[in-house]
């Protein structure tokens, strides 16, 4: 299983457009490290996507959106979501913010107000100096924390060394 | 809902940059492919 998609329409012209890829094995050993006696837990990263780009959406859609995702987590019991901000241009109300960052906000905003009681954990992963920052987020159960730590780690090891 | 203490990784290694950015593109990539197959699909039934 590559991907699963929903569409939610905002019914005042835009949709949202959802996916869950799911790495294959070898993505999961080769890029994120991960050992063979893991290999049986599934690395889901979330795309979020508007279906038309200049257009904007209503907010209801982000809403429906996590409680879609919740539900998924919930069905995956093997799964480990990743959430990797894009960094395509977006217009919003906020100048101030850059596209990363306003996604990321709004993302956690709306997965905090549905995720507080459902026993899910978090990891946050911050690259790159003030200013020029990526985000990424992963969601697990206790019992995949191994594997969290061990790509936590991997990470880690890849800081610029000092000169 | 329990949220560990952040990972921050301000200086990192090209390795670490390439790997981020080839997955940036790849994501891009794949929401481009889903954008696409959506209008296609709405062209369809108009």
């Amino acid at each position: 299983m590559e991907s699963i998609e929903q569409t939610f329409s905002d019914n005042k012209g835009n949709h949202l457009l959802v996916a869950l890829y799911f790495y294959d094995s070898d993505y999961k050993q080769t890029a994120l490290h991960i050992p063979d006696e893991f290999t049986g837990i599934e690395i889901v990263d979330i795309d979020i996507e508007k279906a038309f780009r200049d257009k904007p959406i209503h907010p209801v859609v982000f809403f429906r959106m996590s409680s879609w995702l919740l539900e998924q987590f919930e069905n995956h019991k093997e799964a480990v979501f990743s959430f990797i901000c894009s960094t395509e241009d977006l217009a919003t109300n906020h100048p101030d913010q850059s596209p990363q960052l306003y996604r990321w906000n709004l993302f956690d905003r709306l997965y905090r107000r549905l995720a507080e009681e459902s026993g899910i954990n978090i990891q946050d992963v911050i690259v790159g100096p003030d200013g020029y920052q990526s985000f990424g987020r992963a969601f697990y159960r206790d019992r995949h924390a191994s594997v969290i730590h061990i790509v936590a780690s991997y990470l880690q090891d890849k800081q610029r060394q000092s000169l | 809902m329990e949220t560990t203490t952040p990972i921050r990784i301000p200086k990192p290694s090209k390795e670490l940059v390439a790997f981020i950015e080839k997955a940036q593109l790849r994501k891009k990539e794949r929401m481009q492919k889903m954008r696409e197959r959506f209008l296609q699909t709405q062209l369809s039934k108009n």
